[in-house]
């Protein structure tokens, strides 16, 4: 299962090209901070992202390669562990 | 409060111009995927408008499979025909070959009913990104 970190429509793109979810849907909005990487798009369709800004309630990423989001460094929150 | 969207300059898409969206979830063109996106985008940007690619001469399908919709299993495919014909219009915005879908009155649930019931085929994208968690 994915563990989506700020839902998201892969399909929309903002006038700079990058996609855009609100804040507000996000799993841990205080985490959501330029520069984070986090998981986002749907279950069934996601892409790990860095955070480009945030402004005015709305959250502007880019998607970027595993590779790089791990290079980046964590995740906005840590995969849920089992008991 | 929202932004201005950026209105590419530039003729129509062709009549049989195929048009492109990602799928969200498991149910296909799902019509609650579709008003989501579209009242997200009225609160970015003031108008209902779903989000779509356009392919052409410069971005083929098979680009647009590898690109914007790398990260899609399924997407629909429309025909700009299909569309126009539900009495939907097609809005150049953002970048090449982004588009909206809008309806004019820019009502949301006509909006919704007309693109969920215009022309369509769920296609596998043979491109699909699925990289590991």
């Amino acid at each position: 299962m994915i563990y989506i970190d700020l839902p998201a429509d892969l399909n929309l793109e903002d006038d700079e090209g990058r996609n855009i979810a609100r804040l507000a849907d996000a799993v841990s909005p205080d985490a959501v901070i330029p520069g984070a990487v986090l998981v986002a798009g749907t279950s069934r369709a996601w892409s790990w992202a860095v955070v480009n800004s945030v402004d005015g309630g709305f959250v502007y990423f880019r998607q970027i390669s595993a590779r790089d989001a791990a290079r980046r460094g964590p995740l906005v929150k840590p995969l849920p562990q089992s008991a | 409060m929202v932004k201005t969207r950026a209105l590419r300059d530039e003729p129509p898409p062709g009549p049989d111009q195929l048009v492109f969206r990602g799928i969200l979830g498991d149910t296909g063109l799902d019509p609650a995927d579709l008003r989501q996106a579209a009242v997200l985008n009225h609160e970015l940007y003031g108008f209902y408008g779903v989000s779509v690619w356009v392919a052409n001469i410069a971005f083929p399908r098979e680009l647009l499979e590898s690109t914007k919709l790398v990260k899609f299993e399924r997407y629909a495919e429309f025909t700009v025909t299909g569309l126009t014909g539900c009495g939907l219009q097609l809005r150049a915005t953002g970048q090449r070959p982004h588009y909206d879908v809008v309806y004019e009155g820019n009502d949301l649930e006509s909006l919704v009913a007309r693109l969920a019931a215009a022309p369509h085929r769920i296609a596998d994208n043979p491109s699909v990104d699925r990289e590991e968690h």
